[in-house]
């Protein structure tokens, strides 16, 4: 929580000093899309050496698959008809 | 960009199961912890390059509420329908809801509270939310609005799901997601056994 606040706030520090060309901001784009691949491989890791974790996937996977589908699915559904009204209220 | 993030989930998953043994753990775990950093650090870069949202966001100062109340009701709701489904009782279901994507707390919390086996039921759900989070954030920026791609990511919209909707929406959108991780990693721990004790 700590590191990751230090590492935003000093990213915006430097975004707000210095002057990026298009170049650079592409650079720091492509930087991104690695960390993002390298960040998902690491995280697969860690679920598939977790052999408990996987020799239980199949009694409980079923149920907590079903929990994240249906609170992933009612958050994207209230926040975007939420945002939706804010939207059109905005504009008009 | 949505394959090649399936294939280095699957990839990783792959190589953990066969390859990589436990004494790696603490390699991965830098790993995970240094790619975090830098690429909240780019995210960091993008906003500072925009200095003007930080303007912007006194003008919508209504999302940074609505965002979060709406993800933990669309939560709760669907965690109570599961419930129903499966016919466990009110309290764990909601309990296990109120976890936010942030598999390793929720998890914790409630292998100490219940048992292992609803411990596990919480970090799955999890695993499996930042997962849905991962494959449906680039069509919830296409096909519904950049906004709504903050819902599955709940509490992970701070950190690890931060570079992926960074990706897909833009410089405003990251900084409500930003102080929408940081309000639903407050009420973790507060909710998971609030709604457990009722």
């Amino acid at each position: 929580m700590q590191n990751i606040l230090i590492s935003l706030i000093l990213g915006i520090l430097i975004g707000c000093t210095f002057k990026f060309s298009d170049k650079m901001k592409k650079i720091n784009g492509s930087f991104q899309y690695a960390g993002i691949t390298l960040l998902l491989f690491a995280i697969g890791v860690t679920i598939g050496m977790n052999r408990s974790l996987l020799s239980n996937l199949k009694e409980i996977g079923g149920i907590s698959l079903v929990f994240a589908i249906l609170t992933s699915l009612f958050s994207v559904i209230l926040v975007f008809f939420m945002s939706r009204i804010i939207i059109k209220r905005r504009n008009s | 960009m949505t394959l090649s993030i399936i294939i280095s989930v699957l990839t990783g998953i792959l190589g953990g199961y066969f390859f990589i043994t436990e004494s790696f753990t603490p390699y991965i775990d830098i790993l995970i912890d240094s790619a975090l950093y830098f690429l909240i650090f780019c995210v960091g870069v993008d906003i500072g390059l925009n200095k003007h949202i930080f303007k912007d966001l006194k003008k919508h100062s209504l999302i940074i509420l609505v965002v979060p109340t709406s993800i933990i009701a669309g939560s709760l709701v669907g965690g109570l329908l599961t419930g129903y489904i499966f016919d466990m009782p009110k309290n764990l279901s909601l309990s296990i809801s109120s976890g936010f994507g942030w598999y390793s707390l929720s998890g914790i919390i409630l292998t100490q509270l219940d048992s292992a086996e609803v411990g596990t039921i919480a970090f799955l759900t999890n695993v499996f939310r930042e997962l849905i989070t991962v494959v449906s954030i680039p069509f919830i920026a296409k096909y519904l609005n950049d906004y709504t791609t903050i819902a599955p990511a709940g509490a992970t919209s701070m950190d690890s799901t931060l570079p992926i909707i960074s990706k897909y929406t833009n410089p405003e959108t990251v900084v409500i997601a930003f102080i929408n991780g940081i309000l639903l990693s407050g009420l973790v721990p507060i909710l998971v056994p609030f709604f457990y004790s009722i």
